[in-house]
């Protein structure tokens, strides 16, 4: 694979991603919104730090939106297009432009960590080791892979038509019942558990540990259930992959 | 056009300025550190005043009561507590070079930074305890002490005021029996009055020239120093012509001619102006009491102490002002000036007394540290005090951290956040009734079942106040039995066993979440119940009698009807037989504190 | 004559149903070689065949001398597709760019852009474009790495007369350069104009071949409308007759030569009325060679 072509690529992935609005108003806007809003102007708790706290949900919850729309919403139109099948006649490898629209994801959870690093350090006074602040923007860089697998399953199966509406309807209430609005302890008991079920929930805990808000309990367990939930999307994708590549 | 191939290399600078920018917690600063337990620890960051010269961004690592390094990088063993103390300036603790110890001196001093103190006066059946403590690296909430014990004076001279009652002499015949008696009683250095009473607006005897001779030349034949309290400028050239080595006071009834500082700096004589105390006694307003840093830590006696006056003090003005400049002159010329301050006389206080020693150093033109030095490192060289005064390697770890910077603005010595002695961490507590630095809840209210082993409680007697009392201690069957001898012999005869309320000997804890003390006992004669607390470890404890308990018995002693006792710095209780002399048996089948009900 | 793309009885179907059928087929080196076909004939399912997007169910396919799809073929192919929208957010030279980084050795922007008339449109969004613009947009993305086999699928659609024109130019002097271009089309006066060889393909089958020229011949002939008392066998037997459609009381007679024709008509029905003589169409031509292929099926 031809290092100069990815940069293009990834180059061509990020221009096309910030010239539209629609996509880097909502995946930075939102978080930025939020953590201003539930995680800086109130403070619902004195027994831990809530900026903290919800910097890295908030975080997680961040890194989700450029992840899940630019692979779902994106690839099902581009598939819609027929710009897929342009790219597959091209001489380029399909590994290409999946890598650079990762890195353009990864990239945008990067600078959903910037701003919401920067908002918390000077209004939430997020005091953290240099370690740890490293620690979470690689957190959540790498934390977004599991949720481009999902998004490109999505983008795969799904029509043009059916996945945005499809995708939000799985985000939102993924991303609230996982705890990244309002922190898990605040939930009912039998609400707790349903997280156990949700990928952002376990990419929260991981956050969480790093920022110093919980301790390092099953943090592998975490690790594996992410990786899992990659691994299964990724094979989802394959099957969709070979069938788009018949029709 | 902008060079392409520095966009990469600009992004990737921006990335790492933006993590560099990302705030870091602040190192917890003193008021926010981690208790403190043992006496190991590394200090990181704080400029150190070594006694003679400053350093800036130093660690000081602290071993086992002594200082194992001082560096600007420091390593420490795994496992030592670190503390940052960045803005903060660390200091050898003061040696307050004039004293007079009674009461809580020494545990009031060391609150204030101060953990040596020179006593030039004082009951010397305290000293024989203090030359033992000097030496130890054990937890203490009290300075160490170096003292002239009884000094020498003259029928009616000086130092008989008091009420004390003093051996005197009457001739220079008497002066090498006389200092020999008080170097066999305990005396570190010799003292002699040369008063005749002028400032105090009076006459009064005092000793004469000849035997002021004999008596310095009987110490020095001794090896000890003689240090001469004097109050005019012939008793200088006497005492000094005599071979005094330091003289404690600074004559302020003349200005010093050049004869006279030209004979001090050629005999290299100290002298220990005391300013503090001639400030009182010229009627001069000291300020302590307007300080909200000294006030915090000021015991009710020590206010006391610093709002007397002497009696007449407005009709001497002069008098600072005349010390000021002596102190000055004997500066300039070259003569070493110690830090004293002379309490508890009226205006003083221990402790406290020295930061106002310090400031008024620094107003008869001494740099700040050149007034440091003259209450750490040139006393502790003076009167050879071998392991303290300086902040090297082997010292003994008797520190001072401030806040500020005391070298730019003396009067930081007052903004202390941390002292430590024998490399412990000093408790030091407050007098204005605010939650901080208050003691630890007693968390543990059992006091004793005696089912496994002593629970912590250990013999006790007189002993260590001179007394012969005896006793004997045995854990058996669930029950604590003390075979208790008590023999006439010393003020206040006791035996018995104790046990400590803290974690640390004498450690005060908050016990006021209690409300009564059980005790299961029996008892073949009166016993006592000691209530050790308030604010010096060495304070008289507050006693509960308890009598008739020959069969066993569940005594209930309400702690609030303990006159004296001070729950909110309980240190320890002591079940004991005393004072009267006899023999008892107790046994002890439990002991807690319980709640109000 | 080498053939560059060679489909050896090859069959694909979607589903149940039948897209390509026992197609063989090889498309000589050099010049520009024209599927013709009307909507569903196979000729978008035979492209994608040859650029390796569909995967050969039965039968065999080489081109330039590997596997379709394989990426030293893909290397030396370029092809403009039917698809309905690239990016909108990049511009014209950033998606030319984006393209030629994909081939070892492109053609040089200026080159692309006057080749595909988008000069002064370089820097305009994809998005901005007219429906011909995105057109010669694809069409540029098709060329830009300078291949040795073009295929292009319908490029002229939605372009008006004098672009199209321009464009077959640009397309002719692709194939004079002694490039292979593949095209389908279902203008017959396109493949007429550009192609050095035509395939017809219908309901999968390829049902004829050769130059515009013998194409036309056998599809070739006039239309004849009038009205006539003879029935559809009596006109059968005037000469050259090839189809006959009724329509009302007229009736549509195509004929390869129509004067021999029209006097033997003329001489048989004196009451012949309303005559006009026209050109046949293009779906008029389809229509008689698909007709022949569904009754010989």
């Amino acid at each position: 694979m031809n290092p100069s072509i990815l940069m293009r690529e990834v180059r061509g992935e990020l221009l096309s991603a910030i010239r539209q609005p629609a996509f880097v108003l909502p995946t930075l806007a939102f978080p930025v919104m939020f953590y201003l809003f539930f995680g800086l102007a109130f403070t619902m708790s004195r027994s831990m730090h809530m900026p903290t706290w919800l910097l890295a949900t908030y975080g997680v919850f961040g890194i989700i939106a450029p992840a899940l729309f630019g692979f779902g919403i994106m690839v099902a139109t581009e598939k819609g297009e027929g710009w897929l099948r342009l790219k597959r006649a091209a001489p380029v490898s399909p590994l290409v432009p999946l890598l650079a629209r990762v890195a353009m994801a990864m990239l945008f959870a990067f600078l959903v960590f910037v701003l919401l690093a920067s908002l918390g350090a000077l209004f939430g006074g997020v005091r953290m080791p240099r370690a740890d602040w490293i620690l979470l923007a690689v957190t959540l860089t790498a934390g977004s892979i599991p949720f481009c697998a999902m998004g490109l399953a999505c983008g795969l199966w799904l029509s043009a038509r059916a996945a945005p509406a499809v995708i939000n309807l799985v985000y939102l209430p993924m991303a609230f019942l996982s705890g990244l609005w309002v922190p898990l302890p605040a939930f009912p008991e039998w609400m707790q558990g349903m997280a156990n079920v949700l990928p952002p929930y376990h990419l929260a805990a991981i956050a969480l540990h790093v920022v110093g808000m919980q301790p390092a309990e099953n943090l592998w367990l975490h690790a594996w259930v992410l990786t899992g939930v990659t691994m299964v999307f990724l094979a989802v994708a394959a099957v969709a992959w070979r069938h788009v590549q018949e029709n | 056009m902008f060079p392409r191939f520095l966009v990469p290399v600009l992004l990737v600078a921006l990335v790492i300025a933006f993590f560099l920018a990302l705030p870091e917690p602040r190192a917890p600063q003193p008021p926010d550190w981690p208790a403190q337990t043992g006496n190991s620890f590394v200090l990181r960051g704080a400029q150190v005043f070594d006694g003679e010269r400053l350093h800036r961004n130093r660690d000081v690592l602290v071993q086992d009561g002594r200082i194992a390094a001082v560096g600007p990088k420091v390593p420490a063993p795994a496992g030592t507590p670190e503390f940052s103390a960045e803005g903060h300036t660390l200091l050898p603790a003061f040696i307050d070079a004039h004293t007079h110890n009674f009461g809580d001196a020494r545990s009031d001093a060391l609150r204030f930074g101060v953990a040596t103190q020179i006593d030039l006066f004082t009951a010397v059946d305290s000293l024989a305890a203090a030359r033992v403590e000097r030496e130890s690296l054990e937890r203490t909430d009290q300075a160490d002490l170096w003292s002239a014990g009884t000094l020498l004076t003259v029928a009616r001279g000086h130092g008989t005021q008091f009420g004390l009652p003093i051996p005197t002499l009457d001739d220079a015949t008497q002066a090498d029996a006389f200092v020999a008696a008080r170097i066999a009683e305990g005396s570190d250095f010799i003292k002699l009055v040369l008063e005749p009473g002028r400032s105090f607006g009076s006459t009064m005897p005092t000793l004469d020239a000849a035997t002021v001779k004999s008596a310095i030349e009987a110490a020095h034949a001794r090896g000890k120093l003689a240090l001469v309290h004097v109050s005019t400028a012939v008793d200088a050239r006497t005492a000094i012509e005599a071979g005094g080595d330091g003289l404690a006071h600074l004559f302020a009834d003349t200005l010093a001619d050049a004869d006279l500082l030209a004979l001090a700096r050629e005999r290299e004589v100290f002298v220990i102006p005391t300013l503090a105390v001639l400030e009182s006694v010229a009627g001069r307003a000291h300020g302590l009491d307007d300080d909200p840093r000294i006030l915090s830590h000021l015991s009710p006696v020590q206010r006391e102490s610093l709002a007397r006056q002497f009696p007449g003090n407005g009709v001497r003005a002069k008098l600072i002002e005349r010390a000021l400049g002596n102190a000055r002159a004997l500066h300039e010329a070259g003569v070493t000036l110690l830090a004293g301050s002379d309490a508890p006389n009226p205006g003083t206080a221990h402790g406290a007394s020295l930061h106002r020693e310090l400031e008024l150093l620094v107003e008869a033109g001494l740099t700040p540290a050149q007034a440091l030095a003259a209450a750490t490192a040139h006393p502790a060289k003076r009167f050879a005090l071998a392991d303290r005064g300086r902040i090297t390697s082997a010292m003994r770890a008797d520190l001072v951290l401030v806040e500020g910077d005391p070298l730019a603005d003396i009067r930081a010595t007052r903004a202390i956040a941390a002292v430590w002695k024998n490399g412990y961490r000093v408790a030091r507590l407050r007098f204005d009734g605010t939650a901080a630095d208050q003691a630890a809840p007693l968390t543990e209210p059992v006091l004793g079942r005696f089912d496994e082993g002593d629970d912590g409680w250990m013999p006790t007697t007189d002993r260590i106040r001179g007394g012969t009392s005896d006793v004997a201690m045995v854990v058996s069957g669930g029950r604590l039995a003390i075979d208790a001898d008590v023999r006439a012999g010393s003020m206040w005869p006791w035996a018995g066993a104790m046990r400590m309320l803290g974690t640390a000997p004498m450690e005060p804890v908050d016990a006021r979440d209690h409300a009564t003390l059980h005790v299961r006992l029996r008892a073949s004669g009166p016993v006592q119940v000691l209530f050790f607390s308030g604010a010096s470890a060495a304070g008289v404890p507050a006693s509960w009698p308890i009598t008739d308990v020959a069969d066993w018995t569940e005594v209930s002693i309400p702690l609030a009807a303990v006159e004296g006792f001070d729950a909110a710095r309980a240190r320890a209780l002591a079940i004991v037989a005393g004072p009267q002399p006899g023999t008892v048996r107790i046994e002890v089948d439990s002991i807690e504190l319980r709640g109000p009900e | 004559m080498s053939a560059v793309a060679e489909l050896s009885a090859v069959s694909h179907h979607f589903g149940g149903q039948r897209a390509v059928n026992n197609l063989s087929l090889a498309i000589p080196r050099g010049g520009v070689y024209a599927l013709l076909g009307a909507n569903g004939a196979g000729k978008t399912t035979t492209i994608a065949l040859l650029l390796g997007l569909l995967r050969v169910q039965s039968g065999d396919i080489r081109v330039l001398g590997g596997r379709p799809g394989e990426m030293a073929v893909r290397r030396a192919t370029g092809a403009m597709l039917q698809v309905s929208g690239v990016p909108d957010m990049l511009s014209v030279r950033e998606h030319i760019e984006l393209f030629s980084g994909y081939y070892p050795q492109p053609l040089p922007m200026d080159r692309v852009v006057e080749m595909a008339a988008l000069e002064g449109l370089e820097r305009r969004r994809f998005g901005k474009l007219s429906g011909g613009q995105k057109q010669r947009v694809l069409f540029a993305l098709a060329i830009c790495g300078n291949p040795q086999l073009l295929f292009l699928d319908e490029p002229t659609v939605g372009m008006d007369v004098e672009m199209r024109r321009r464009m077959w130019r640009v397309v002719r002097d692709i194939a004079d350069e002694g490039r292979t271009v593949v095209l389908t089309t279902h203008y017959l006066e396109e493949a007429d104009a550009l192609a050095d060889r035509i395939g017809v393909l219908h309901a999968g089958r390829l049902v004829a071949e050769g130059t515009p020229e013998q194409i036309k011949a056998t599809t070739g002939g006039r239309l004849v409308r009038c009205s006539t008392v003879l029935d559809d066998a009596a006109l059968r037997t005037l000469p050259g007759v090839r189809d006959i459609r009724r329509q009302g009381d007229r009736v549509e007679i195509a004929a390869s030569e129509v004067e021999r024709m029209l006097r033997a008509l003329l001489a048989r029905d004196t009451t012949v009325g309303d005559l006009t003589v026209a050109e046949i169409g293009l779906d008029d031509a389809f229509l008689s060679l698909t007709n022949e292929a569904a009754e010989a099926a």
